[in-house]
């Protein structure tokens, strides 16, 4: 069972937003819109560089996030660790160059019992990202489930 | 006026590999299916994020993606490679409403986003 010493413990890091990292993360979800990866299109409609999808925020956070899941007290949970809830609040649109720091910080662990009364931990971290301009691009919400044995 | 939307996708088997590329999730529930199914999964399973990112190309299309303001998910069921996935969606003004599907009619993700 996690301490709840985890609690209040921050992590950051940096991420450098590249074109061709977009790139490779669309053609994943087999996406074409044409505002993440068609130079020409994206400064005909605003002369700027070509758009994150939006839940590119997990690219961006990752950094951030891996310095949480090498901690010692929380890297022996990640094999019994999945994904509960994910919330996205989006302010200025993540862009090819941009470099956009994340702060991560651990904000509350409870356990909770399923209906076949397995006990599960739940970890929730906040996690808050800007960009080279001190612009708000993203706050997270990650709800992280250890499953109980 | 409500206005709904539907997608279908299937899940290569290839897929969480890719995405573990693209998205450094290198978590081996993800890539190993004798480690998944040694911690009490029935395969590998895809990444949420992924299933969370395809929901919103699903609901994104060809438009401009900083329209998204918010974008909020709860996860149902894990996703198995080989899953074909149903996306349905219904927008209310700036609101809209989603539920992914695989193709035993299980629920695997229900989310909610709002538009500018």
């Amino acid at each position: 069972m996690l301490s709840d010493k985890i609690i209040g413990k921050k992590y950051e890091a940096d991420y450098e937003v590249s074109y061709e990292k977009i790139k490779e993360f669309v053609e994943v979800l087999g996406d074409k819109n044409p505002y993440y990866t068609d130079r020409d299109f994206v400064k005909s409609i605003d002369g700027g560089s070509t758009y994150a999808p939006p839940t590119f925020a997990a690219i961006y956070c990752q950094p951030a996030l891996k310095n949480l899941y090498f901690d010692s007290d929380f890297s022996k949970l990640v094999p019994r660790l999945v994904h509960g809830e994910q919330e996205y609040n989006f302010g200025e649109p993540a862009r090819a160059g941009d470099l956009i720091h994340t702060a991560a910080e651990v904000v509350d662990h409870f356990n909770k019992t399923n209906r076949s009364g397995k006990i599960h931990q739940i970890i929730e971290i906040l996690t808050t990202s800007t960009n080279q301009n001190d612009k708000l691009v993203c706050t997270a919400t990650y709800r992280l489930v250890i499953r109980g044995e | 006026m409500a206005v709904k939307d539907k997608s279908k996708i299937r899940i290569n088997k290839y897929m969480p590999y890719f995405y573990a590329g693209a998205s450094l999730d290198f978590n081996l529930i993800h890539i190993d299916r004798e480690f998944a199914q040694a911690n009490g999964l029935p395969d590998i399973i895809l990444q949420g994020m992924c299933t969370m990112a395809l929901t919103a190309k699903h609901i994104i299309k060809n438009d401009n993606p900083s329209k998204m303001e918010t974008f909020k998910v709860r996860f149902l069921n894990p996703v198995i490679p080989g899953d074909e996935l149903s996306f349905e969606s219904e927008q209310n003004e700036t609101e809209i409403n989603v539920e992914v599907s695989n193709q035993n009619g299980n629920k695997v993700l229900k989310g909610h986003a709002k538009v500018r």
